[in-house]
C-alpha cells in the first residue's frame, strides 16, 4: 500500500509539471503579450521594449522557462505583471472568497445530493423513478451563468431581498456580519449547488439501484434481513465507491468550479482571477492558477483510488 | 405508429406553405433554397429511416420520446431558419420606436437595441448554437475514438504511452484551457469547434479503450485477425459496430455539455461574435439590460435549456437501452 501511494505520489508530480510546462508554452505562444494590452499606444518603440527587457519577456523562451522553473522549484510564484504585485498575495486574498463559496457548495451536493439519492433508490415505484430523474435531470442541465442572471432579476431586482453580488462589506461585526455574509453568498451558492445536487443524486441513485439489483441482495431479503438492515449494510457500501468517484472530482472544483458563479456575481475569487489572468496575458499568475487547479486535480484523483482501497477490501489485497 | 408517421413527414410541406403563404417569393431565396430542398425531401427522409436497434428500444420510454422531440424539432427549426423566422435577424427596425420593444404580439420576443426582432434572432441562434455543439463533438469523438483505438489494439508501450497523454490532457482544469486556446485567434465559429473538440476527446479515447479491449479477445476478431484482414478493416468492420452503441449514447450527452460550453464563451465575449448570433451571444447583449429589458436574456436561455434538456434526456434514455442489466429489478425494500 506504501508503495503503491509513492509511486502515484510520483506520477502525480509528473502529471503536474506536465501541466504547467504544455501552459507555460500555450501561454506564451498565444498571440499578444501583457506588455502589448497594457502599453499606451503613444509609447514609444524603445520604452516598450525596456519594459518588456524589464520583466524578462525579451529572452528567448526556452531560457523564460527555465528560470520560472527554478524560481517556482524555490517556491518563487513571481509577480503579476498586470497588478504589480506578488502572485502569492493575489492567491491568499482569492482562495479564502472561493473556499466560502464551493467549500459550501460542495458541503450541499454532498449532503443534499446523497439525501435525495437515497430518498430515490428506496422509493418503489417507476412513475416516482421517472419523475425524480427527469427533474434532476433539468436541474443538471441549466447554464450557470444564465441562472444565476434571472436569479439576480427576481431575487435583486423585482423583490430587492438580497444583494447581486459582490463581497459583504468588511466593516460589520457580530449577527450583522452573519447576515450579511450569508444574504451575500445564499445565489452564489445556490446556482453552484444546484447542478452538483442533481449530478449527485442522479448518480447515486443510479449506483444505489444497481446495487440493488445484485443476487446477494436478493438473498439477504429472501432470508428475511431487514429492508433496513440490507440497505444500510449491503447496499450503501457498496454503491458509495460512485460517491468517492465524485468527491475526487469535487476536489478541483473547490478552486477552479465556480467560473461563471463568479463571474455573474462578481465575487473576487479564483475563478475570476484566472479569467482575469488568462485575458491580460499576466503570465505568472495564468501559470500559478493553472498548477493550483491542476495539483487540485491528480490529489482528487491519488485521494479517490485511496478511497476505493478502503471502501473495497478486493482492490487491497490485489494491490 | 403509420398516422404518427405521417404527421412526422408533413412537417416539411407544411412549413414550405407557410413560407410561401407568407412571402411567395421566400422558399426561392437563395439563403433560404437549401431549407426549400429539405422540406421537400424531408417526408422521403421519414419514410425511409426507421428507428432500428437501440435507437427502437429506447424510444419506448417517455424521456427518450420527449428528449427525441426536444432534438428534432430543434435541428429542424435551425435547418428551416430562413422559412420560419419572421424577418432576417440581421434587420434592424426604426431606431426610435422598435428599439426594445417589449414581447407582443407583433414582436413574440420582444427586439433589441437596434429594433432587431429577437425571436428571428433566437430561431438562427440554433443554427450557429447547433452546428457548433455537433462539430465539436464530432471532432473529440472522432480524436478520442482515434486515440482510444490506436492504444486498445496496439497495446503495451503505445498504450502505456497513449493513456499517459490521456491523463495529462485530464489534469488540466478545462475552462482555463479553453480560454487560453480561444485566445490564440480572432474568435470565429470554426475556432470554436477546434477548440472545445481538442479539449473534450480524453474521455471518449478512455471509454473507446475500455470497450475495445475485451473484444478483442472474441472470436470474431481473433477470427478476422487469423484470415488476415488488415488492422484497419476489423476495426471499422467489426469492432466499431460492436461499440457504436455506448458511443453514441455518449455523444449524445456530449452535445448538451458542448452548448453549454459554447453558450458560456460566447457569453464572456470570447465565443461566436456579432454578425454571427448565438443564444449565449444574444444572452451577452441582455446581460447589463436586466433591469428592463429582460426579454433579452430569457428567451436564449430558455432555448439552452430546452436543448441541452432534450440531449440528456435522449442520450440518458439511449445508454439505460444500452444497459444489457435493464430487465433485472431492483429488489424491493419495504418492510
Amino acid at each position: 500500500m506504501g508503495v503503491f501511494i509513492l509511486r502515484r505520489a510520483f506520477a502525480s508530480l509528473l502529471l503536474v509539471w506536465g501541466v504547467v510546462t504544455v501552459t507555460f508554452f500555450l501561454a506564451h505562444l498565444a498571440p499578444g503579450d501583457p506588455v502589448e494590452l497594457l502599453s499606451d499606444p503613444a509609447m514609444r518603440t524603445e520604452d516598450i521594449e525596456a519594459l518588456r527587457a524589464r520583466y524578462g519577456l525579451d529572452q528567448p523562451l526556452p531560457l523564460q522557462y527555465l528560470s520560472w522553473l527554478r524560481a517556482l522549484v524555490a517556491g518563487d510564484l513571481g509577480t503579476s505583471l498586470v497588478r504589480q504585485r506578488p502572485v502569492a498575495d493575489i492567491l491568499a486574498e482569492a482562495i479564502p472568497n472561493t473556499l466560502r463559496l464551493t467549500g459550501l457548495a460542495l458541503l450541499l451536493h454532498f449532503t443534499v445530493g446523497t439525501a435525495l439519492a437515497m430518498a430515490m433508490a428506496t422509493r418503489p415505484g417507476r412513475r416516482w423513478t421517472v419523475a425524480s430523474d427527469s427533474v434532476s435531470l433539468v436541474l443538471y442541465s441549466l447554464p450557470a451563468f444564465w441562472l444565476g442572471l434571472m436569479l439576480q432579476f427576481v431575487f435583486a431586482y423585482q423583490l430587492r431581498w438580497l444583494p447581486s453580488g459582490g463581497l459583504p462589506p468588511a466593516d460589520l461585526g457580530g449577527a450583522a456580519a452573519l447576515w450579511a455574509e450569508l444574504r451575500h453568498l445564499a445565489m452564489p451558492v445556490f446556482v453552484l449547488g444546484l447542478s452538483g445536487v442533481a449530478s449527485v443524486a442522479r448518480t447515486l441513485r443510479a449506483s444505489i439501484v444497481q446495487v440493488l439489483t445484485e443476487d446477494y441482495i436478493r438473498t439477504a431479503r429472501a432470508k428475511g434481513l431487514p429492508a433496513r438492515l440490507i440497505f444500510w449494510k449491503h447496499a450503501l457500501r457498496p454503491a458509495s465507491a460512485t460517491l468517492i468517484t465524485m468527491l475526487g472530482l469535487g476536489l478541483p472544483f473547490l478552486l477552479g468550479g465556480a467560473v461563471a458563479t463568479e463571474v455573474i456575481f462578481a465575487w473576487p475569487g479564483m475563478g475570476r482571477v484566472a479569467v482575469e489572468a488568462i485575458l491580460t496575458r499576466d503570465y505568472p499568475l495564468i501559470l500559478a492558477t493553472t498548477a493550483m487547479a491542476a495539483v487540485l486535480v491528480v490529489l482528487g484523483n491519488l485521494l479517490a483510488d485511496i478511497g476505493y482501497a478502503w471502501v473495497d477490501p478486493r482492490l487491497r489485497r490485489a494491490s | 405508429m403509420t398516422g404518427r408517421r405521417a404527421t412526422v413527414a408533413a412537417i416539411g410541406p407544411v412549413v414550405l406553405l407557410f413560407a410561401f403563404l407568407r412571402e411567395p417569393s421566400l422558399p426561392l431565396r437563395p439563403d433560404a433554397i437549401g431549407s426549400t430542398l429539405l422540406a421537400l425531401a424531408w417526408p422521403f427522409i421519414v419514410w425511409g429511416l426507421r428507428p432500428t436497434g437501440v435507437m427502437a428500444r429506447a424510444l419506448e420510454e417517455d424521456r427518450a420520446r420527449v428528449g427525441g422531440t426536444l432534438v428534432l424539432g430543434l435541428c429542424l427549426i435551425a435547418a428551416w431558419a430562413p422559412l420560419l423566422a419572421p424577418v432576417s435577424p440581421a434587420l434592424q427596425g426604426d431606431p426610435v420606436l422598435d428599439r426594445y420593444r417589449p414581447p407582443g404580439m407583433e414582436h413574440w420576443l420582444g427586439t433589441d437595441l437596434l429594433g432587431r426582432d429577437m425571436l428571428s434572432r433566437v430561431i438562427h441562434g440554433a443554427r450557429v448554437s447547433l452546428s457548433i455543439a455537433v462539430g465539436s463533438v464530432v471532432l473529440s469523438v472522432g480524436l478520442g475514438t482515434l486515440v482510444g483505438a490506436v492504444a486498445g489494439w496496439r497495446g503495451g508501450r503505445v498504450d502505456g504511452v497513449l493513456m499517459r497523454a490521456t491523463d495529462l490532457a485530464l489534469a488540466f482544469p478545462r475552462v482555463f484551457l479553453i480560454l487560453l486556446l480561444v485566445a490564440f485567434t480572432y474568435p470565429s465559429p470554426q475556432w470554436i469547434v477546434v477548440v472545445l473538440g481538442l479539449t473534450g476527446w480524453m474521455s471518449v479515447a478512455r471509454l473507446v479503450r475500455g470497450e475495445l479491449r475485451p473484444r478483442l479477445q472474441e472470436g470474431y476478431v481473433l477470427a478476422a485477425r487469423s484470415l488476415g484482414f488488415g488492422a484497419w478493416r476489423i476495426f471499422f468492420r467489426h469492432l466499431l459496430p460492436a461499440i457504436a452503441g455506448p458511443l453514441i449514447a455518449f455523444s449524445t450527452l456530449r452535445v448538451g455539455n458542448a452548448i453549454l460550453a459554447e453558450s458560456f464563451l460566447s457569453f464572456l465575449g470570447l465565443g461566436v461574435q456579432d454578425p454571427w448570433v448565438s443564444w449565449g451571444l444574444l444572452i451577452r447583449s441582455g446581460r447589463d439590460l436586466l433591469t428592463g429589458e429582460w426579454w433579452l436574456a430569457f428567451f436564449p436561455g430558455l432555448a439552452i435549456v430546452l436543448t441541452v434538456v432534450g440531449f440528456n434526456l435522449l442520450g440518458d434514455a439511449l445508454r439505460a437501452a444500452l444497459d444489457p442489466r435493464r430487465h433485472h429489478d431492483p429488489v424491493a425494500l419495504e418492510d
